[in-house]
């Protein structure tokens, strides 16, 4: 097995302002350059769990550890997790008037690299990107996400992820509800990023853009734990049976 | 000078507690402005030292109480009539007569309460709405109350439900007095000064730590003179833990003269206390309702209002929360129809002192047939009020184009840790929704009615069933009226 | 000279102890008499009257101002409408201001039919202690269109701290014309600033208005637009930054009294510590003015403790078949914005300063002017320069 890019060690939380626990006691270990897939039925807790490894404000931790690379990262700030190459794709990215894409992301890689940005470089990184995903030019130009309809957020989602290379993508839900058009651009960006050595965590409970993806492992989460680890073939088992095997 | 005043820094321990009070009492002037003397109106007075002594002796005040009535008339004097409201010039003070009571005094029993005066209130459904759904009643008639019960199991939980009077020399006198006109002091505004100097009746209630009262208490107002002012004073302290609900209805016949109310409601909500203060009110169309309310809550305290106005021909309403213990929480939920000859100013204040408090207004206003309503309000967070949240909403919907609704909210934040929202609405019933229903067999009448209701349907699903009942029917009958 | 006025009317009265009703503006000053502004060449279709006596100017505002007719006298709220006959939205005695301060009135007129493409550049570069009021009034004629900017600045180079200017601007859209007005203000913290605007809009007229306030100590704003014509159009954009320690106070008034009307208002804004703002914003749905849609929002940033922020945002109504909304939002970034940006890398200072640049860049962008734009930013940069916190992100 590769050396693991993210390790979860027993770990617990729930909603910061309420006491409840939704997850309990997870176990979780993805290795570098793999492609996991995160399966489970609504409610499971399943985008908790990707919000909670990006440290969203919203969750509390209880127990346990999150480690990347090694390093544990349990405490550390959002912007830190992100300095260190995780990368949440939002189902609902937020909205910025005023604020082009291509101004955001300049700042995002300047933070995160601590150096000011080569425009003339990152202007060529765009074009390419753009090319690669089959998008319009004009994406960069207007305000972030100002206007975008669901496909386009997504779309510009993916976008953001092969700017900012993260060492590992944890991409929420990021197909449902898209047009096959924008599923192809999601699933083109997908394989691009895992070509260039990315490690995925993909949270669905469809599966159209792992259709042309390589699964490595498979998890199922019920009621905030994972009931079962598997390969690859675990997607089409659960395609075909559903979770009622898993529950209760 | 264009410089905004910048509030001091309030001490908010114990020792600061007096003077906490008095910036706010500070704080709230609301009709005092001194540097424009010249554009005001001002009144005759029609009131007297000797008239309040005169008062003040038939009611065997206590020594401590004639004196406040004296400073308060001073204070009456002294102070200006509002400049920013509804016009109030057709209250003519001289013509007020501010006492006038029956000659019965106070009953316990409803069978001992004389004829006519039982007679107005059996129409009201008073004693009906008691046996049924109420802890305690007390309904006043013109300046006193002429009825009051408390039912035996409230009674031996240790709440006291009293008026006014009794409470003034009973066993909580000591408690009344530390606590009466202090919220709502004489020098707030002129009709504030009028009440400290004349208040008659009104009902003293305390519920003990920890006690939680499961039926409303309820108050019955009913104003039935010619020309006559009421000026009933209720204080309600709610002690640590306690929680009560407390519903008040008003009404009266309507004369040509001009009646004056100018009541004062003081609620004082203690440490994680909860107390709901619902009232229907329903004045004549010929009242000036110049009411003051006004709650404090300690610390995890909570206060909910919700209010429906219908009556009187000129209103100047705003319930006002001070939210001076940390995690507090103050709610307004309201309804306001102003018909024909109606102006009616009503709203809210919420003035946040302490840290993480919240305040939550949803206010509704129709109008109607040449009526005037005004939604007024206003959000405060002081510098000190750290984490606190608030939000307004507020709904105007106007039933034709000879009405008027105005939404005046005003917000001062003075911290930069607080989250405030407001959004406002004007607009009217729409003619695909009237269509819709009269495409499935309702009347347009009816189909008009039903939106309104549904409208207010917030305010109702609030109160008690039988108010709601009666709120849907003062609505069908504004609506019905021309 | 002891000027005091008192501006800004809330158009309805509230509670007087909350400060709402009007602001009082006040200072010692002595105009200098001088004009500093630089116009662009005027183009084919505009002409000018370089100085219009008061006679004039008194008989253009009568001629063009809103036809005084009874107004529905709002029982018990004193009407502080009408009282000027062309109204703005700092009130009448800033027209007493102007006279006091000799102020020269420049009449321009755009011929009918004209649309200029060029927008209209009139750009003021005020020295160390300049003391000068000036006024425009702009008539655009029948179906002509024009983009006029007015921009308030200092030379970079020179040192000039302090002084006190004022501008007043009234325009008259006549049918179907379209008039962008344009006024960005970068003085700087010196500067006493006032600035009046009022506008008609007959039938199916546009009028779009972009305000950027950047600088000054003290300022003061106005604008109210009278709606007079059927489906004519109002688009105000404002975006202001509080600056430490400065004053802004300001009043907007949409007045609907053409049926179809549409009005939308916008205000973003940023304010630091110890800044103070007084906003006052008003749809104002008079009879008559049946299918009039009305939209307005206030959007506050508070980056700094020790603020004053007050906000008194009104809906009048008098006709019933319209539509109004208004909504203020007040706080920091919400956590829902901030943890989006810091999944992106960015920690929470880089945030906010991304929130503040894509404000003003926001109302910045609707300005049809490369140079003022770049401007703009360059003085978003040098907030962020002069601060504490600047962490080499400028590009000074």
């Amino acid at each position: 097995m590769a050396e693991n890019i993210l390790e979860i060690k027993g770990l617990s939380a729930g909603l910061a302002n309420e006491g409840e626990e939704i997850l309990h006691g997870i176990d979780l270990q993805v290795g570098k350059g793999e492609t996991h897939v995160l399966m489970g039925p609504n409610g499971a807790g399943k985008s908790t769990l990707g919000n909670v490894i990006m440290g969203s404000p919203v969750y509390k931790v209880s127990k346990g550890q999150i480690l990347l690379e090694g390093g544990e990262i349990t405490k550390d700030s959002v912007d830190a997790r992100a300095k260190k190459g995780i990368f949440l794709s939002f189902q609902n990215p937020l909205e910025v008037p005023g604020l082009s894409m291509e101004a955001f992301l300049r700042n995002a890689i300047r933070e995160k690299t601590g150096k000011p940005v080569k425009i003339f470089q990152f202007k060529k990184k765009i074009e390419e990107t753009l090319k690669l995903l089959d998008m319009d030019a004009s994406y960069v130009e207007r305000d972030l996400n100002v206007g975008f309809s669901g496909g386009e957020k997504k779309k510009a989602e993916i976008f953001q992820l092969l700017l900012l290379e993260p060492k590992l993508a944890i991409l929420d839900e990021t197909d449902s509800g898209l047009d096959v058009d924008a599923v192809r651009t999601v699933s083109k960006g997908i394989e691009i990023f895992r070509q260039n050595g990315g490690t995925l965590l993909i949270i669905t409970h469809s599966t159209r853009i792992l259709d042309a993806l390589t699964v490595d492992h498979t998890h199922v989460l019920v009621d905030g734990r994972i009931v079962k680890h598997g390969d690859g073939t675990l997607v089409d088992e659960i395609n075909r049976g559903g979770y009622a095997k898993y529950i209760g | 000078m264009a410089e905004i005043r910048k509030d001091a820094p309030i001490d908010i321990s114990e020792d600061a507690n007096r003077e906490l009070l008095n910036d706010v009492e500070r704080g709230l002037y609301d009709f005092k402005d001194e540097e424009r003397e010249e554009d005001f109106y001002k009144v005759d007075e029609g009131l007297t030292e000797e008239i309040v002594r005169q008062i003040s002796e038939e009611k065997h005040d206590p020594e401590w109480m004639l004196e406040f009535r004296l400073k308060s008339l001073k204070i009456y004097h002294e102070l200006k009539v509002p400049d920013w409201g509804p016009p109030i010039d057709g209250l003519n003070m001289d013509q007020i007569v501010t006492y006038v009571r029956s000659k019965t005094g106070m009953k316990g029993s409803w069978e001992e309460v004389p004829e006519d005066i039982k007679n107005a209130f059996e129409k009201l459904g008073i004693p009906q709405a008691e046996r049924e759904a109420l802890a305690g009643v007390g309904a006043q008639y013109d300046s006193e109350l002429v009825y009051h019960n408390v039912r035996k199991d409230v009674e031996e939980q240790g709440v006291v439900y009293t008026d006014m009077e009794s409470a003034l020399t009973g066993k909580y006198a000591e408690m009344v007095r530390e606590h009466f006109m202090k919220l709502v002091p004489p020098t707030d505004h002129k009709f504030a000064a009028l009440h400290g100097a004349v208040w008659s009746g009104g009902s003293f209630v305390y519920v003990p730590p920890g006690t939680k009262v499961d039926i409303p208490l309820q108050s019955y107002f009913r104003l039935n003179a010619p020309g006559a002012g009421q000026f009933e004073h209720t204080l309600i302290i709610v002690d640590e833990g306690a929680d009560v609900h407390f519903i008040e209805g008003c009404s009266a016949p309507k004369y040509n003269v001009a009646n004056l109310h100018a009541g004062c409601v003081e609620l004082f909500v203690g440490k994680n206390a909860h107390l709901r203060y619902s009232t229907i009110e329903n004045w004549s169309k010929n009242m000036y309702n110049l009411n003051t309310k006004r709650a404090i809550c300690e610390e995890g305290g909570t206060i909910e209002w919700i209010s429906g106005s219908f009556g009187s021909h000129v209103s100047y309403l705003y319930p006002t929360s001070v939210l001076k213990g940390d995690h507090s929480h103050a709610e307004f939920t309201g309804i306001t129809f102003a018909g024909k000859g109606q102006n009616l100013d009503t709203g809210a204040k919420m003035i946040h002192l302490g840290k993480n408090t919240s305040s939550f207004i949803d206010t509704k206003s129709v109008c109607k047939s040449g009526g005037i309503s005004t939604y007024r309000s206003s959000v405060e967070i002081r510098r000190q009020a750290e984490g606190a949240k608030a939000s307004v909403n507020c709904g105007s919907l106007m039933l034709d184009s000879i009405s008027r609704s105005d939404t005046v909210p005003a917000m001062d934040i003075r911290t930069d840790k607080a989250d405030v929202g407001h959004e406002a609405k004007i607009g009217r019933i729409s003619d695909e929704a009237v269509f819709y229903m009269m495409s499935r067999g309702i009347s347009e009448a009816e189909a008009r009615a039903m939106i309104v209701s549904g409208f207010a349907n917030p305010v109702s699903k609030e109160l008690p069933l039988e108010y709601a009942a009666e709120m849907n029917n003062l609505i069908k009958l504004e609506m019905e009226m021309g | 000279m002891h000027i005091e006025k008192r501006v800004n009317h809330l158009p309805v009265l509230t509670w007087n102890r909350l400060d709402f009703n009007e602001a009082v503006f006040s200072a010692d000053v002595d105009f200098d008499g001088k004009q500093y502004i630089k116009e662009t060449a005027l183009p084919e279709g505009i002409t000018q009257t370089a100085e219009l006596s008061r006679e004039a100017f008194a008989a253009w505002c009568r001629a063009h101002g809103c036809v005084a007719r009874q107004e529905a006298v709002v029982a018990g709220k004193f009407p502080m409408y009408a009282q000027e006959t062309f109204q703005t939205g700092m009130g009448a005695e800033t027209d007493e201001l102007l006279a006091e301060a000799g102020a020269k009135i420049r009449l321009y007129e755009v011929a009918e039919g004209v649309k200029l493409a060029q927008p209209l550049r009139f750009e003021s570069i005020y020295p160390q202690g300049a003391a000068t009021v000036d006024a425009v009034l702009l008539h655009a004629k029948k179906g002509s269109e024009v983009t006029l900017i007015q921009y308030f600045t200092t030379d970079a180079n020179g040192d000039a701290e302090q002084g006190f200017v004022g501008t007043s601007t009234r325009v008259y859209l006549e049918e179907g014309a379209k008039v962008h007005l344009v006024k960005v203000q970068m003085l700087p913290k010196g500067f006493v600033f006032f600035d009046d605007m009022g506008a008609k809009t007959e039938k199916n007229a546009e009028l779009t208005y972009t305000q950027l306030e950047l600088g000054a100590a003290k300022a003061y704003l106005g604008a109210c637009v009278d709606q007079t014509g059927e489906q004519s159009v109002l688009r105000a954009d404002l975006g202001y930054v509080g600056m430490p320690g400065s004053f802004l106070d300001f009043n907007y008034v949409d007045t609907f009294r053409g049926k179809k009307t549409q009005g939308v208002m916008r205000f973003n804004g940023v304010l630091f510590e110890n800044a103070q703002k007084v906003s006052r914003e008003t749809l104002d749905f008079r009879q008559y003015c049946t299918d009039a849609d009305g939209d307005e929002e206030e959007d506050i940033l508070v980056l700094g403790d020790d603020i004053v922020n007050k906000a008194n945002p009104m809906i009048l109504g008098e006709e019933e078949k319209v539509s109004g909304r208004h909504a203020v939002t007040i706080g920091k970034l919400s956590p829902e914005m901030l943890f989006y940006m810091q999944s992106r890398g960015m920690d929470e200072m880089t945030a906010q300063e991304l929130m503040v640049r894509a404000r003003i860049q926001e109302v910045a962008n609707r300005i049809p002017d490369e140079e003022i734009r770049r401007a703009a930013g360059f003085y978003v940069d040098r907030i962020f320069c002069d601060r504490e916190n600047c962490h080499g992100m400028c590009r000074i």
